[in-house]
C-alpha cells in the first residue's frame, strides 16, 4: 500500500472522530462545568450538608435584614421559583443591593439555608446612565425585572 | 490590492504611506476619547464612576483576540502556501497581543475588586483569557529555541493553529456556562444594550486601540523585513 | 500486505525497547509514588484534608509523570535516522505516530492502572472514587499520551530550552484536569454527560495528533 493510500484512509478515519466528537461535546457541553448552581437545582440536588459550594441567583427585595456594628446580613437569594435564606458577615461588595444578582460561596446549613464566606455580585450587560433611569422610573416604563 | 498583504516589499511601500496617518489618528481619537471616557459620558446606574474602566478592559480584549485571530490566519496561509511573510507577521505581533491581554487582565481585575468584591475568581472567562495570555507567552518563547530561525517559525505557526480553538471558547464561555462575568453587550448590532452616550466613547477608545495596534505593528514588521535583508 | 508486516515488526521493536528500558519506565512510577510522600508530608497526615484533595493530588502527579516521557517519542528515533527510513520504507508519517501513540500508551500509562489504587489507599480514598479515578484515567489516559506526543514533535531540534515542551504539555492538559476532576466530583446524574464531553475530548485530539506531528516532523527533518 503506498503512502498515499495510507494517508487517505487516516484521513478518513480522522474526520470521522472529529464528526463524532463534536457530535458528542455540542450534545454535552451545556450540562457540565458549573460555576453556580441556582437555588432550584440546589434544591433538586443531592449536596451534603456542610459542603463548600457555590450557589447564584437574585436577592429578594425588601429580605435584607442587617445588624448594626458586626457587619452580619441575612437575606434571601431567590431564582422566582425558590428560595434560600443566607447569612453572611463580613464586607459587602458596592454592587450589593435589593434586587442584585449574586453569586454566593459557602456552605449548605440545613434546607434552604446557607452560611456564606463569600459574595461576588454581578452586573448585567446593560449599561446605562443613571440620570436616564430616573427619567424612565418617573414614566414608568422602568419595567426590568428580577 | 491583496498583495500588500503576502508580499513584503509592497507592503514596505503601503507601510510608509500609512505610518504617519496611523500616528495622526492614535493621537486624535486618544485624546477625544480620554476626554469623553473621563468627562464627558455618563455615570453607570448601577456601577457609578466605575463604569469608565470599560473604555480600556473591553477594547484590549476584542483587541487581544483579534490578533491572536490574525496570528491564526496568517500562520494557515504561511504554512499552506508557504509565504514567509506570515511568519514575519506572527513574530512581530506576538508581544503586542500579549500586551494587550496583559491590559485585558489588569484592568479587569481592577475592576472586579469594586463590582463583584474580588480580584480574581475561576470562572470560565476569566480562565479561558488567562489561558490564551499563557499561549501568548509560549509563542514568543517557542520562536527561540532553536538556532534556526526557518524550523521555530514553522513549529510557532503550528503551535498558533492548535492553541486558535481558545478563542471559541473565549467567545461563547459566558453564553454556555454560568459565569460570573456578564454576557457580551455588543452581540446584536441592532440594538446593543449600551446606551448611546456610553458607547461614544468605547467606539472612539477602539479606534485608538486599533491604530495603535496597527501602528505599532506595522512598525515592527518593517524593521523585522529589513532585518531578514540584511541577512541575506 | 507488506505494510502489516512493517507495522507488526514497528511494534515489535517498541515493545524489545521497552523492554530493555524497562527501568526508565519503573522510574517515572517511582515518581508519581515519591510524589505522593512529598504531598503527604507537606500536608501533614490529616485524613481529612486527603480524602478532600488527594484525587487532585492524584491527577496533578499522573499529570506531571507524563512530562517525564516527552523525550521518549521520537527524539531517539529522530537523531539516529530511524523516522527518515521508516518513511523511506513506505509508511507515511501519520501511521508511525500511530503506532508510536499505541505503543507509548501501553508501556508507559497502562503500569499505572496497578499503581493508581495503591496510591488511593495511601490517601485514605473511597472505594467508590477509586473506580471513577481508573474510569477517568482510562479515558483520559490516551489524551495525555497524545498530548506528550504533540509537545515532543513541536521541540524534536529544540537543543536549547527543553522545559517550555511540559510547560505545554501543562496547558493543553488543563481542559483535560478540569473534566475528569469535575466526573470524579460530579453528582451521579451529571457523570454521564461530562464523561462522554470526556471521550469527545479524546476523539478530538487522538484524530488531529497524527496530523499535527507528522508535519513537525517533517519540518523538522527538512530542517536539519
Amino acid at each position: 500500500m503506498s503512502i498515499k493510500y495510507q494517508r487517505l484512509i487516516i484521513i478518513i478515519f480522522s474526520l470521522i472522530l472529529i464528526a463524532s466528537a463534536i457530535f458528542l461535546i455540542l450534545f454535552n457541553s451545556k450540562k457540565n462545568f458549573v460555576f453556580f448552581l441556582t437555588p432550584t437545582e440546589l434544591i433538586n440536588s443531592d449536596k451534603i450538608l456542610k459542603e463548600q459550594i457555590r450557589i447564584g441567583g437574585y436577592i429578594k427585595t425588601k429580605s435584607l435584614i442587617k445588624q448594626k456594628n458586626n457587619n452580619y446580613y441575612e437575606f434571601i437569594v431567590t431564582d422566582k421559583e425558590n428560595e434560600i435564606k443566607v447569612k453572611y458577615s463580613g464586607i459587602l461588595p458596592d454592587l450589593f443591593r435589593e434586587g442584585q444578582g449574586v453569586v454566593i460561596e459557602g456552605k449548605i446549613m440545613g434546607k434552604n439555608e446557607f452560611l456564606a464566606s463569600r459574595i461576588f455580585t454581578k452586573h448585567d450587560e446593560n449599561y446605562m446612565p443613571a440620570s436616564i433611569k430616573k427619567q424612565l422610573k418617573q414614566k414608568n416604563y422602568w419595567n426590568k425585572e428580577y | 490590492m491583496i498583495k500588500i498583504f503576502i508580499n513584503p516589499g509592497k507592503f514596505i511601500n503601503f507601510a510608509n504611506f500609512v505610518i504617519k496617518p496611523l500616528i495622526f489618528i492614535s493621537i486624535i481619537s486618544f485624546i477625544i476619547g480620554l476626554i469623553f471616557a473621563l468627562y464627558v459620558s455618563p455615570d453607570d446606574y448601577q456601577q457609578g464612576s466605575t463604569v469608565r474602566i470599560m473604555y480600556i478592559h473591553v477594547p484590549s480584549a476584542w483587541l487581544a483576540m483579534l490578533t491572536f485571530l490574525i496570528m491564526t490566519i496568517y500562520s494557515i496561509i504561511a504554512l499552506a502556501f508557504k509565504t514567509p511573510f506570515g511568519f514575519i507577521v506572527n513574530s512581530a505581533v506576538a508581544p503586542i497581543g500579549a500586551t494587550f491581554t496583559f491590559i485585558c487582565l489588569f484592568t479587569g481585575s481592577l475592576w472586579g475588586k469594586p463590582m463583584w468584591g474580588t480580584w480574581w475568581v475561576w470562572d470560565a472567562r476569566l480562565t479561558s483569557v488567562a489561558l490564551l495570555f499563557v499561549m501568548y507567552l509560549i509563542i514568543i518563547f517557542l520562536k527561540k529555541t532553536t538556532n534556526n530561525i526557518n524550523l521555530g517559525e514553522k513549529i510557532t505557526s503550528i503551535f498558533i493553529i492548535i492553541c486558535s480553538i481558545n478563542l471559541p471558547i473565549i467567545k461563547f464561555s459566558v453564553d454556555w456556562w454560568n459565569t460570573l462575568h456578564q454576557p457580551a453587550s455588543i452581540s446584536k448590532i441592532s440594538s446593543p444594550s449600551i446606551d448611546p452616550s456610553m458607547m461614544k466613547p468605547l467606539f472612539i477608545m477602539t479606534i485608538f486601540f486599533i491604530s495603535i495596534g496597527l501602528l505599532i505593528a506595522i512598525i515592527r514588521i518593517k524593521a523585522e523585513i529589513l532585518e531578514r535583508k540584511k541577512i541575506i | 500486505m507488506q505494510i502489516i508486516n512493517s507495522i507488526t515488526a514497528l511494534f515489535y521493536k517498541e515493545y524489545k525497547i521497552a523492554y530493555k528500558n524497562l527501568y526508565d519506565i519503573l522510574t517515572i512510577i517511582l515518581f508519581f509514588l515519591l510524589g505522593i510522600f512529598i504531598f503527604v508530608f507537606s500536608i501533614g497526615p490529616n485524613e481529612e484534608i486527603f480524602q478532600q484533595i488527594g484525587i487532585g493530588i492524584i491527577w496533578t502527579l499522573l499529570l506531571l509523570s507524563n512530562n517525564l516521557s516527552i523525550k521518549r517519542f521520537y527524539q531517539n528515533d529522530f537523531k539516529d535516522g530511524n523516522l527518515h527510513l521508516l518513511h523511506m520504507s513506505g509508511m507515511s508519517y501519520e501511521l508511525i505516530v500511530l503506532v508510536k501513540l499505541i505503543t507509548n500508551w501501553f508501556f508507559l500509562q497502562i503500569p499505572f492502572f496497578i499503581f493508581i489504587p495503591i496510591a488511593c489507599l495511601m490517601l485514605n480514598i473511597q472505594n467508590d472514587n477509586i473506580y471513577l479515578i481508573l474510569l477517568t484515567f482510562l479515558i483520559g489516559s490516551p489524551i495525555l499520551t497524545s498530548i506528550a506526543s504533540i509537545s515532543g514533535s513541536l521541540n524534536l531540534l529544540n537543543n536549547r530550552n527543553i522545559e517550555i515542551a511540559s510547560i505545554i504539555v501543562m496547558l493543553l492538559s488543563i481542559p483535560v484536569i478540569i473534566f475528569s476532576f469535575g466526573i470524579i466530583k460530579a453528582p451521579p446524574e451529571l457523570i454521564k454527560p461530562q464523561l462522554s464531553f470526556l471521550i469527545g475530548i479524546l476523539l478530538l485530539f487522538v484524530s488531529i495528533t497524527p496530523w499535527i506531528c507528522a508535519a513537525c516532523i517533517k519540518i523538522a527533518i527538512r530542517n536539519s
